[in-house]
């Protein structure tokens, strides 16, 4: 970003939230925990106008990168590394400031108590992203903010929806299906696969029994409602999030960095419908490019180096640049370019090793 | 409030003195109600706004004497002084509160003194609700108290007068106590009211110098509020006045062939019949420009009518002294050649970098030396004639023209504040926000309309012109009725 003027006003409330959360971090174990969320959520709603306008403003074509579609980046474990590897600013979409807001409106104690773990372990991950990674990595609400396009959203998704089923159904039919048998036997040729509920899970297997270990893993959200409705607002909850995502990225020109594999999935197959909306193509290609990077990433690199280091390395290769030269902005999905992009990929990690071992060459004490 | 007068005014060293201000001196400006106390007071005011006055002021009475028994060493209920109090004392006081006052009365306020550091006000007043209905309550007492003179703010300051008195902190003649006694049982509008509100206010005002202000909690108040509402700009709507200008304009037309016809044909060597009518061409021409670019309420238009008046003026002039200054008509016109000359010398010392500028330099060169060697021409910086508009516009006998028209269209010419003000900001009708100016991005605010002045101005001009060429009566007569 180009704008001194903007940078500031983001140091600023970078500034702002590290010292709430360090003066929060002491009661958000305790009793008082919604207190802390309500502040948490606050603080963002205090700050939405300027936010929109540095979301406005940050990215230079593309060269912004946005971690969202998971619970937390996870600092502990290195993971900071790769993302700060990917273009000039990087995002972080706040996961506790979308925790906040989403905790309102939980059904059940035991989602909310699983709820409240998560935002714990997020609350500890924005604190040293704030310490350690300040002014590489930027906190910000992202898609708690861009909710101009709620209603557009909703409408995206539930067409979607319904477009995954053979008969032409509206949403309040949909609903009326009480059996899960019944709605998944309703599904097109060839959805049942490319439905996803858990990283790693074996598409093969039934969907029904996939659903079922999807909902035991995050400890049935939905409380008691019937199966059929909790399968179909699962898939109704990807297929938003992943429309929001999308839209997002287009709007502020930002390439969304995503980890997790099932909101990849969805927001492959769901961007391969919009490609005629302006740089969809560039980002979904860019996105995939991201993913593949960090599924092969060497993590025994961030063994080696320190964090500034490594953010001097990579800045130096400047990674995104270098694809961007090889693949020649040639941003289309066939074999040819995703193994193009495989080489790529290879090449670029050889030179980041060999960046690093420059970096701790020249700084040998 | 009446205003004091410009002759009560002391002029000193070409600055207007207010009479308030000479007997001030550096004292300063007041502690300003809205912004350096009613944040204080907010939650007094959101108890009156949720209770009225009648059932707030009991509440409020039962609050500020549980207050005093708390701690009697305060000098103002402000909030500020109650959440720095003691934890155990404000946890008594805050629960008095909330057994007197329902939590939602004064919630709002936990989006201003929120938990990491206002712990126990939070624990009490916290609820969900939403917090742009939060914010619209707190604007809603800011708006009704913003004037330190309306009732809600007179109730606010009684209440805070009360605490200052049950405090011992402040002594007052038996009859004074009378009145600030009678001040809850009475209604706003009852006639005693009128002596007993200033009353309560000056007494309340007396109560300022008792405690410092807490500029710290007054900046996060502000700037919490503001940041959390939205502006609320409006605009003030002109029409253009200009009834069938184009008309006007036709007649203008007739007018000008007309006396370029009388000029060519029996007078072209005239000079004093060429600076009339080329001064009065020049003024026709700009009201061509304000018709057909409709700048009748734009910016433009104040240089439009101001250029008009100073054309007059100076027609005016020139003739009043043709007789006692020989040549003043050839004089003149050198005097603005004088002026065209010094930047085209300017331009020939350091040649303009911009080759695409909008000034013409070797065009100018040559109307330079139209008529005279430009080695004969001088460069007069100063008035013409030595006399600023101001003067001979009293001379002429237009210093109502001057003072009332020229002087203000002159703020807009050179980019004065009041004309920014007027003409480049909105107002935002928001408390919240001070009430501060934004500026007009989008050009939607538009200035009331000079057609008429401009219209009433150009037919003077007419009528000297009349008094030298006689213009066809028809023609003066059509003008005249677009007046």
């Amino acid at each position: 970003m180009n704008n001194n003027y903007l940078i500031g006003e983001l140091c600023k409330i970078q500034k702002e939230y590290r010292q709430l959360l360090e003066e929060l971090y002491d009661e958000k174990d305790k009793d008082e925990f919604v207190y802390v969320i309500d502040e948490i959520s606050l603080f963002w709603y205090s700050k939405r106008n300027v936010i929109e306008l540095i979301m406005g403003n940050i990215s230079d074509n593309f060269d912004t990168y946005l971690f969202t579609g998971a619970t937390y980046l996870d600092i502990g474990e290195g993971e900071h590394y790769p993302f700060v590897s990917l273009g000039k600013v990087h995002i972080v979409d706040d996961p506790l400031a979308k925790y906040a807001e989403a905790i309102k409106m939980i059904l059940n104690d035991s989602f909310y108590k699983m709820m409240k773990k998560q935002i714990i372990l997020a609350f500890d991950d924005d604190l040293r992203i704030l310490e350690k990674c300040f002014g590489k990595v930027i906190l910000l609400p992202v898609t708690l903010i861009n909710r101009m396009e709620d209603d557009l959203i909703k409408e995206g998704s539930e067409k979607v929806l319904m477009s995954m089923f053979k008969e032409e159904l509206t949403v309040k039919e949909l609903f009326a299906v009480k059996s899960l048998s019944k709605l998944t036997s309703m599904l097109k040729e060839g959805i049942h696969k490319q439905v996803a509920f858990l990283e790693g899970e074996d598409r093969e297997e039934n969907i029904m029994i996939r659903f079922e270990n999807y909902l035991n893993e995050t400890n049935n959200p939905f409380g008691d409602m019937p199966k059929s409705h909790k399968f179909l607002y699962s898939i109704l909850g990807f297929i938003t999030q992943s429309l929001q995502i999308l839209l997002c990225a287009t709007q502020y020109k930002m390439v969304p960095y995503i980890r997790y594999g099932v909101t990849f999935n969805y927001l492959t197959i769901i961007g391969a419908n919009f490609l005629d909306i302006p740089f969809m193509k560039e980002v979904i290609f860019k996105m995939a490019f991201t993913h593949l990077f960090y599924k092969k990433f060497d993590w025994e690199l961030i063994k080696l180096i320190d964090f500034k280091g490594y953010c001097d390395v990579v800045g130096q290769i400047d990674v995104i640049g270098q694809f961007e030269k090889q693949i020649e902005k040639e941003y289309e999905f066939n074999s040819k370019n995703f193994k193009h992009m495989n080489c790529i990929l290879e090449d670029l990690l050889v030179k980041i090793r060999m960046g690093i071992n420059k970096y701790l060459l020249d700084n040998q004490v | 409030m009446e205003h004091s007068k410009l002759e009560k005014h002391k002029f000193k060293k070409g600055k207007f003195i207010t009479p308030w201000n000479d007997m001030l001196g550096d004292i300063g400006v007041m502690q300003n109600w809205a912004l350096e106390r009613l944040p204080e007071y907010i939650w007094i005011g959101l108890i009156f706004e949720e209770y009225g006055r009648k059932k707030g002021l009991e509440k409020c009475y039962e609050m500020i004497t549980k207050l005093h028994e708390l701690n009697p060493e305060i000098n103002a209920p402000t909030i500020s002084n109650i959440l720095s109090m003691d934890d155990i004392k404000q946890e008594q006081f805050w629960n008095f509160v909330k057994e007197n006052a329902e939590k939602k009365v004064l919630a709002p306020l936990t989006l201003i003194y929120t938990y990491r550091r206002y712990k126990i006000f939070n624990k009490l007043f916290r609820d969900n609700e939403d917090y742009e209905t939060k914010v619209n309550r707190i604007c809603d007492v800011l708006r009704k108290g913003f004037d330190g003179h309306s009732f809600f703010a007179t109730d606010i300051r009684f209440v805070v007068l009360y605490f200052v008195l049950l405090q011992g902190r402040l002594h007052v003649p038996e009859n004074i106590l009378e009145t600030i006694c009678e001040y809850p049982h009475i209604e706003h509008k009852d006639e005693r009211m009128r002596l007993v509100r200033p009353t309560i206010r000056s007494m309340e005002m007396g109560t300022l110098d008792m405690g410092n202000v807490d500029k710290r909690n007054l900046e996060i108040f502000w700037k919490r509020i503001s940041e959390m509402s939205e502006c609320e700009t409006f605009y003030i709507e002109y029409d253009n006045l200009a009834e069938c200008p184009e008309s006007y304009l036709d007649f203008l037309q007739e007018i000008f062939e007309y006396l370029t016809k009388v000029f060519v044909s029996t007078a072209p060597l005239n000079e004093k019949y060429l600076v009339i009518l080329g001064i009065s061409t020049y003024a026709y021409k700009r009201i061509k420009e304000l018709v057909e670019h409709d700048l009748y309420n734009e910016i433009s238009g104040r240089g439009i009518i101001r250029n008009l008046i100073e054309d007059y003026i100076m027609l005016k002039y020139l003739i009043l002294h043709e007789e006692e200054h020989q040549n003043i008509w050839n004089e003149y016109q050198y005097y603005g050649i004088g002026l065209y000359k010094l930047v085209m010398t300017r331009e020939r010392n350091t040649p303009c970098s911009y080759k695409d500028g909008h000034v013409n330099y070797r065009y100018i060169e040559l109307l330079v030396n139209e008529y005279m060697d430009e080695e004969y021409i001088n460069m007069d910086t100063s008035y013409f004639d030595k006399q600023a508009i101001r003067v001979k516009a009293k001379e002429v006998g237009e210093e109502e023209l001057y003072k009332l028209f020229y002087d203000y269209d002159s703020s807009f010419e050179h980019g004065l504040w009041g004309a920014v003000r007027e003409s480049a900001l909105l107002k935002c009708n928001s408390p919240a926000h001070q009430y501060h100016c934004v500026p007009d991005c989008i050009g939607i605010q538009k200035l009331p309309s000079v057609w008429k002045d401009c219209v009433r101005t150009m037919n003077k001009i007419l009528a000297i012109i009349d008094g030298y060429i006689s213009i066809p009566k028809q023609l003066l007569e059509e003008v005249q009725k677009f007046e």
